[in-house]
């Protein structure tokens, strides 16, 4: 399993990721979860996909997207500040240079089959070190996300607990939240031993020379 | 700001020059020149992308002016049997003006024969589905009759779909997502800062009209700029928007 990181820039050259990326979203979250997600033919895709997000990619050796993530500056347009923040109570929006959004995470159970600590999907692990890592790059300390509380489960056993921004309330299906993840050597530690990553770190765009893919992946070593 | 790499097929090429125009697109001329490259490149004379919100349609496309102007003048978006599939249908599909979609009344054959004199004889279409039952549909055409449309769905259904739905997706997404951060204020004119202030303490247009010294229809004319600026709903959504970005003080 590897993480591949894209915005638009490398999108024509992973036209297929894309692709299966807004395929496995419309499974997840219109399918399996029953949010009121946009969806045209079997993908789903929103605004916020049209303000050039990062996206990190968990891919299988075969070339499967097994789960996705969203990034967005918080100092841009974000779908916690412009679409979600009646969940932050009377709080501001954050809006910082180092505060990344995150949100649309979700991991394909059906394929991504390898269960590890504490019951968590390996392939939810590798895309919370991708996340750690992609905020470092970036300069940032903290993500903000709009999730639920299944995902705030999910996050505490992983070892990556939410701080919570206020009180979740109900919104359609769903008890959703806001909430910050806070940047942590002892999390990334973690991540990478239940991952079974050794230490991995972003290779920076451009140091890979010409190779522009093989530059902006992770590998993780399912050894 | 186009991105080389020898490594890229064609179609990704084609993809990749469209999501980069689109990022920089800023208005309908621009979509449309944008998409018309694609369609070229794909092997397409045209495109049109239509979509329909409550009772005005909205159409993007290269097909001739003469065409489309009557096309909307004789209210045909209720008559053609490609945008009557795509309401119903939910993946994209091919079809001929002769042939793959059966006309349901002689008004529809006399719409596809009409089509045809224009030079309309086939195309591929993507039914896309907004929110609030809102539709639209963006539409590859040729008129090269004997296209291999089953083969090119089969080999670049992603493609064509992706180009479809970033498309739809940048079209409507509100003008305020593009501006910078910080830029908002900018947006805002001196006039419609001052009705939103009132109306943000709870003054109505005929109350701020008063006030301002000037009719309430003013009053309602620079409210309705900035909420089309911010990209907002409603008055009510607009007073919310501008207040959380700090464009109101």
């Amino acid at each position: 399993m590897r993480v591949i990181v894209l915005d638009h820039r490398q999108a024509g050259q992973h036209l297929h990721l894309l692709a299966e990326m807004f395929r496995l979203r419309r499974r997840v979250f219109k399918d399996r979860l029953g949010w009121a997600v946009s969806v045209s033919g079997d993908f789903e895709i929103d605004i916020y996909d049209t303000l050039d997000p990062t996206y990190l990619l968990a891919v299988s050796e075969q070339g499967t997207v097994l789960g996705c993530v969203r990034l967005l500056p918080t100092t841009g347009p974000n779908m916690l500040s412009d679409t979600f923040a009646v969940l932050l109570g009377c709080r501001d929006a954050p809006r910082s240079e180092h505060i990344l959004e995150s949100s649309r995470f979700c991991v394909d159970t059906e394929r991504a089959l390898q269960i590890g600590h504490a019951g968590v999907n390996r392939a939810t692990f590798v895309l919370f070190a991708a996340m750690l890592e992609t905020m470092r790059a970036r300069g940032a300390r903290a993500i903000v996300t709009v999730t639920d509380t299944r995902m705030e489960r999910i996050l505490r056993r992983a070892g990556w607990p939410l701080e919570r921004l206020a009180p979740p309330q109900i919104l359609g299906e769903t008890t959703a939240l806001a909430a910050l993840l806070h940047d942590s050597d002892r999390v990334l530690e973690a991540m990478y031993h239940h991952a079974g990553l050794d230490g991995a770190v972003v290779v920076p765009p451009g140091a890979g020379a010409a190779a522009g893919l093989v530059s902006l992946e992770f590998t993780a070593q399912t050894g | 700001m186009w991105t080389v790499d020898s490594s890229m097929s064609r179609p990704e090429h084609l993809f990749q020059e469209f999501i980069d125009a689109l990022q920089t697109a800023r208005d309908d001329r621009e979509f449309e020149r944008l998409a018309t490259r694609s369609a070229h490149g794909l092997g397409f004379r045209w495109f049109a992308y239509l979509s329909m919100t409550e009772d005005a349609p909205k159409l993007i496309s290269s097909y001739p002016r003469s065409w489309t102007d009557r096309y909307f003048r004789l209210n045909y978006q209720r008559l053609d049997p490609v945008i009557h599939r795509a309401r119903h249908e939910h993946s994209l599909f091919g079809w001929t003006t002769e042939g793959s979609i059966r006309p349901r009344s002689s008004e529809q054959r006399r719409f596809f024969v009409e089509a045809t004199t224009f030079g309309i004889k086939s195309g591929i279409t993507m039914p896309i589905r907004g929110g609030f039952g809102r539709t639209a549909a963006f539409t590859l055409a040729t008129d090269d009759p004997i296209m291999q449309l089953d083969r090119l769905l089969a080999s670049s259904g992603d493609i064509l779909q992706l180009i479809g739905l970033y498309f739809h997706t940048h079209v409507s997404k509100p003008p305020v997502a593009t501006a910078d951060a910080g830029s908002g204020e900018a947006i805002l004119s001196q006039r419609e800062r001052q009705c939103l202030s009132w109306a943000a303490r709870g003054k109505t247009s005929a109350e701020t009209a008063v006030l301002v010294g000037v009719t309430p229809r003013t009053i309602a004319f620079h409210l309705e700029n900035a909420r089309r600026k911010v990209g907002a709903v409603s008055i009510a959504h607009c007073v919310a928007l501008a207040l959380r970005r700090g464009l109101l003080r």
